[in-house]
């Protein structure tokens, strides 16, 4: 009598691998961008270049981690000074949502300090908001995808 | 070796050899300048083991007409040729150089009377 082949694996398993690749995957990615955001705004809120008097410039420096357009995981906090500091926030959170439904494909890592004087202190006044931490956030990000990779390569993960 | 002063230094030999014809001032315009001009300032310095990295302002201010209306052709023609000039920022032969332009932003309410663009510059350079 002829054997015929025998699957090892049905539909759904072979499925339920994928899922589970993509799953790590997608872990690897959320924690690599939220590790970056959590690094971009501990070097912008030390920043004391320029004088806080409403302390919305400061509050509204923040991140998101977004996919697909959906908000993950993000990060405001209201600055300890200046007489109003809620605005910062609502905008930060105003800014956000708008690129999210901008960008609604893939990951999406937004850092930011949302306040839009934030561009004349920096280009005008020449005192650094944000510049210097999204270089070092972009060297994070750099240093952990390429150790990610090697880990990969060595079947670390 | 390359601090914020020879960085400054750099760019603004740049800016001015591209003959513009306008005043080139290194940080700030004097006071109540009246006519068109470039100011060269640097915003941040970070120094790393072997390398220095600075972020450099480049602020065009090109004059409104009399009748208060922008001079966009103007400021459209200096900011094209300081654009081909800083793509290739001239630096002594053998130090370790290199920079983009990371954009270019109008500037509103800058100084009045005048229309302002800021052009960032990303520089890369050895300590």
């Amino acid at each position: 009598m002829k054997k015929s082949i025998v699957p090892l694996w049905s539909p759904f398993e072979v499925e339920q691998f994928y899922n589970n690749l993509a799953d790590r995957a997608d872990k690897i990615i959320f924690n690599m961008l939220r590790g970056t955001g959590e690094e971009f705004v501990k070097i912008a809120r030390k920043k004391k270049t320029y004088q806080e008097h409403s302390g919305n410039l400061k509050s509204s420096i923040g991140y998101a981690v977004i996919k697909n357009g959906k908000i993950i995981n993000e990060n405001y906090e209201m600055s300890d000074k200046g007489f109003d500091k809620k605005t910062g926030i609502s905008e930060a959170k105003k800014l956000v949502a708008k690129l999210a439904i901008e960008n609604n494909k893939g990951w999406l890592l937004i850092g930011m300090a949302a306040m839009k004087y934030a561009f004349i202190v920096e280009s005008l006044h020449h005192l650094d908001v944000i510049s210097s931490a999204a270089e070092q956030a972009e060297e994070y990000i750099k240093i952990t995808s390429r150790r990610i990779f090697e880990r990969i390569e060595n079947k670390e993960i | 070796m390359a601090d914020e002063y020879s960085i400054i230094d750099l760019v603004t030999n740049t800016v001015e050899s591209a003959r513009t014809g306008f005043i080139v001032y290194k940080n700030r315009s004097a006071d109540a300048e009246k006519n068109n001009h470039i100011t060269i300032r640097s915003l941040t310095l970070n120094e790393s083991d072997y390398v220095n990295t600075s972020y450099i302002n480049v602020n065009v201010f090109v004059k409104n007409h009399d009748n208060g209306m922008s001079n966009i052709k103007l400021m459209k023609d200096i900011v094209r040729t300081l654009k081909k000039a800083l793509k290739s920022i001239d630096h002594p032969l053998g130090m370790y150089w290199k920079s983009r332009i990371v954009w270019s932003e109008p500037v509103e309410g800058a100084k009045e009377g005048f229309d302002c663009k800021n052009i960032r510059l990303y520089i890369i350079t050895e300590k």
